[in-house]
Order: C-alpha cells, then structure tokens, then sequence
C-alpha cells in the first residue's frame, strides 16, 4: 500500500497603483493687516459725536473658500465706554463695519469702488457675541477691505469745577479686541 | 455557561467601542484673526485757582475778602481748563457771603497786571455776584487758563466776606463731534 500526498497550489492575482496616490488636505487662512493706522494705533481724546475711522484688509488666504465671516469684539476697562449702565447702551462705543470693492483711502476716507455695510452701528455690549458680516461664500484668496468705524456717541454732560459727573464718559480708556472669523465652505462629495 | 456569557459580553464592549471610534469627525476648520486696539474719550472742565496755583477740583473757588475802603478793591485768579479739549467757554456763577457786589472781569489774550489793575487784551464781563449764571464765550485752549479780576463794587467796601466762584462747562462748549479717517 503506497501513500498517496496531493499538491495544492494556488495562484493569487494583485492589482496595485504602481504610483502612489497624493492626497492633500486644503488649508484655510484668515489674517489681517493694517491699511494706515488700523489697529495697530491707539484712538484718544475721542469727543462726544466722534467717529473715528480704521482701515484693516482681511486676507482668506488659504487655498479653501471660506463662508460665515463675523466679527466679535471683547472689551475691557471703562464700563462707561463699553456698557455705560443703560440698555441698549446710549452713550457707550459703537463699532461699524463698511467694506470697499476696491480699496480705502485711509486718510479721506474714500473707496474706489462701491461701498457695503456688513455692520451697522452696533453698541460692544451687542458685539460680545459674534456678528455676522458676510453670511455667504468667500474665495480663497480674496481679501475684503474694510472701514471699522469707532463712535463716541453725543450726550450732554457738564463738568462742574473741572469735576465731571459720577457717570462721566470723559477721560475713560477701553481696550477693544476685535476677533474675525470664518468658517471652511461645506465639505462636498466629488467624483472624477 | 458562564465563561461563553463572558465571552459574548467582551466582544459586544468591543464592537461597541469600534463603533464609536469609528465615528467620523465633521468639525469644520476655522480660519481667525484678531487684534486689539484702546480708545479713550476726551474730557472738558474749568476751575478756579490762584494767578500761581492749581485748582481744586469739585468745589467752588473761594476769594476771601476783609475791606474798609471806599475806593472799588481788586484780586485776580485764573480759571484753568482742566480738560483735554479746548473750551469755547464757560458759565460762571458768583455767590458772596456778604458784603459789596463783586464783579468778574476776563482779560482775554492777555493777563491782568495786578500792579496796574490794567489788561492789554479784551475785556470780558463774566458777571456778578448775585447775578445768577453768566456764560460767557471766552476761549480756553486745553492746558490754557484766562485770567480773571474780581472786583468790589460802589462807593463803600466794608467788612469781611467771602465771594464763591462755580465755573460750569457744558458738552456744547467744545468742539462738536468729527468724523477722522486714518
């Protein structure tokens, strides 16, 4: 009686991409830049009916669209500028936002192409949480020039004997932290 | 029994765990600049002092007087502008104690020579004692003072009194508001 020993052997096929494929992941970017004083200067001796006027151009400069971009402001020091005690605040600072389709002039204050409100004057006790200024699609790359209007809004208030009343918004200092932000498009599904 | 109730029991925690990991995440990026700038407000206000001194903030300025004379007597002082802003002018109100009617003199451009009891600028009545509020517009730039005489009036000045001097300055004597691009 002979032992009989079968052989199995098997063939297996592969299919690879010889060349690796690249995957990248996009990049989203937002930073600002002065245009003149912008931020980077400080705002004094503002009077009563003061609208001071800062040019700063923000750069999406990733290589993503972005979408939602808004605008809080976090303020610290004189309560009077900042909230002042009443509500809606009525003598406190207010912060505007106009963007210009071709560029400021940061000394007249004049755009070289039209003009749009992305904020209307709005008081920083309302600016503590985010506003929107544009709701819809921004392109990689673009880059929005915009005017940010301070106000000191008008009031009526008499110093006495050089002393200012208990509630004065005279001689008050606030600091202003302005926070843009944008958020990346809507994530999509591709095929090609 | 147990063992495979245990078995089962591990393998379940452990697709359930898988199933959570495997989760994918949706958080969408954001792209953020910020910066910060301070902004501070102006102030205006005046007050009486001595022609060599500093004011005292809060309360009125106080001339003293102590007279027998007949002749009309003379102190000068100076109303500082204790504010940022330049004043277009000031209300002034005078109370007297007692005594002779006091009135209030501003030598606008000049400085009263005490001396002489002359002006070489204009003369600007800021009114009297008992006159009620005056308001006068007398310019004062921001860091400036004018100088002001008080003096007795009529033909007799006699007794000791004190003449009270209260300068009020209201929003509408500075500059109104301005729009500046820079």
């Amino acid at each position: 009686m002979t032992a009989g020993f079968g052989v199995w052997a098997s063939l297996n096929a592969t299919a690879f991409n010889a060349s690796p494929q690249a995957v990248s992941s996009g990049t989203l970017s937002l930073t600002l830049a002065d245009n003149g004083a912008g931020f980077s200067s400080a705002i004094s001796n503002m009077a009563p009916g003061d609208v001071v006027n800062r040019y700063v151009d923000l750069t999406n400069g990733g290589n993503l669209d972005a979408t939602g971009l808004t605008l809080a402001v976090s303020a610290t020091g004189s309560s009077a500028l900042i909230t002042d005690g009443t509500s809606p605040a009525t003598k406190a600072l207010k912060v505007a936002v106009t963007s210009c389709s071709g560029s400021w002039n940061n000394s007249t204050g004049v755009c070289t192409g039209s003009t749009t409100s992305l904020l209307a004057s709005t008081t920083l006790s309302a600016l503590s949480s985010a506003q929107s200024l544009i709701a819809g699609s921004i392109a990689a790359g673009a880059v929005e020039h915009l005017q940010v209007a301070v106000t000191l809004p008008d009031q009526t208030e008499t110093t006495t004997n050089g002393s200012a009343p208990g509630t004065t918004i005279q001689g008050q200092t606030a600091n202003l932290t302005y926070t843009f932000q944008e958020s990346q498009r809507t994530a999509t599904t591709t095929n090609s | 029994m147990n063992r495979a109730r245990c078995a089962f029991s591990l393998l379940a925690t452990a697709v359930a765990t898988s199933l959570v990991l495997a989760q994918p995440a949706f958080a969408a990026t954001k792209g953020k600049a910020t910066k910060s700038q301070s902004v501070g407000s102006a102030s205006w206000g005046a007050a009486g002092a001595t022609t060599n001194g500093s004011p005292t903030l809060g309360t009125p300025f106080v001339l003293n007087w102590s007279l027998i004379t007949l002749l009309p007597t003379s102190q000068y002082f100076k109303v500082v502008n204790t504010g940022t802003l330049d004043l277009t002018g000031e209300t002034y109100t005078s109370v007297a104690s007692g005594g002779p009617t006091v009135a209030l003199t501003a030598c606008v451009g000049a400085t009263w020579n005490a001396g002489l009891g002359t002006c070489a600028g204009s003369q600007v009545s800021l009114g009297q004692t008992g006159g009620g509020a005056t308001t006068a517009t007398t310019a004062i730039a921001a860091g400036a003072s004018l100088s002001v005489r008080a003096q007795t009036t009529g033909l007799l000045s006699l007794g000791t009194f004190t003449t009270s001097i209260t300068v009020a300055t209201t929003r509408s004597q500075v500059r109104a508001g301005t729009t500046t691009n820079s």
